[in-house]
């Protein structure tokens, strides 16, 4: 198992966890977010589709990057390839969810959250580097 | 008007912090993960004052340190001179691995841009 591909997961994971608390920090501060890329950030953050089962995807999200670096951790010790099996299937579920999210801003809501499309193309980085790894 | 130059400007700081965070995140944990790895890329000259290996470890907290400053986004001029300065030194104490450190450069100018950037007007 390649070292290199461990240490872009833990990276890859420790961004997603920033990205992700800024939103839950922004959140719990009831900060209206500044979105950088011009569009409305608040029409994507305070929308139906923010919840997954009373879940705000945000919170989904951070414990997801928590799970990458620990499954990232824990591939040192993995000698059977459960874990990255582990990590492939989550990871691919992660992208097909966060690909559906940028559909529903793009075609539903018509608005992008910048730090939403972050997470997104973090996720793919992450199921791409666990595919190769 | 000013607005739009505060968001363009926001983003342009978000993409050059997000890409120094990267690399110094990167080699950080790379270098305490395998340090075998990096050990070649110790100057001379430190290794005949201290054992690679903990320059090496302290190196790599260093850099990890580096790049979660930059990530918060307070201070960026400062954190961005130290990333500067940190890349220059880099590549001056590895000019005889130049076919590998020339991209280092690229990092350099970037760190360069963030602070002017990221430089108050008086």
């Amino acid at each position: 198992m390649e070292v290199q591909f461990i240490a872009t997961l833990i990276v890859l994971g420790v961004l997603g966890m920033v990205d992700t608390a800024y939103l839950i920090w922004k959140n719990s501060r009831k900060q209206p977010m500044v979105c950088p890329i011009g569009d409305d950030c608040n029409v994507v953050l305070e929308s139906k589709w923010n919840k997954t089962f009373f879940i705000r995807n945000d919170i989904l999200g951070l414990l997801f990057y928590i799970g990458i670096i620990i499954g990232a951790i824990l591939l040192f010790f993995d000698s059977d390839g459960i874990v990255k099996t582990i990590l492939i299937i989550g990871s691919g579920i992660a992208v097909l969810f966060s690909g559906f999210l940028v559909f529903v801003q793009a075609k539903i809501l018509k608005n992008y959250c910048f730090y939403c499309l972050i997470s997104s193309f973090i996720t793919l980085l992450i199921f791409l580097n666990v595919v190769f790894l | 008007m000013v607005k739009e130059k505060f968001k363009r400007e926001s983003l342009i700081s978000f993409f050059l912090r997000s890409g120094l965070t990267i690399v110094f995140l990167y080699s950080g944990i790379a270098s305490l993960l395998a340090p075998e790895n990096w050990i070649g890329f110790v100057p001379g000259f430190i290794i005949d004052i201290f054992p690679a290996s903990i320059f090496l470890i302290l190196f790599s907290i260093y850099e990890i340190a580096l790049g979660a400053w930059l990530l918060s986004n307070k201070k960026i001029f400062q954190a961005s001179i130290l990333s500067a300065l940190t890349m220059v030194v880099i590549v001056m104490a590895n000019m005889f691995l130049f076919d590998i450190v020339f991209r280092d450069i690229a990092i350099l100018f970037m760190a360069i841009a963030l602070a002017i950037l990221s430089r108050k007007e008086k």
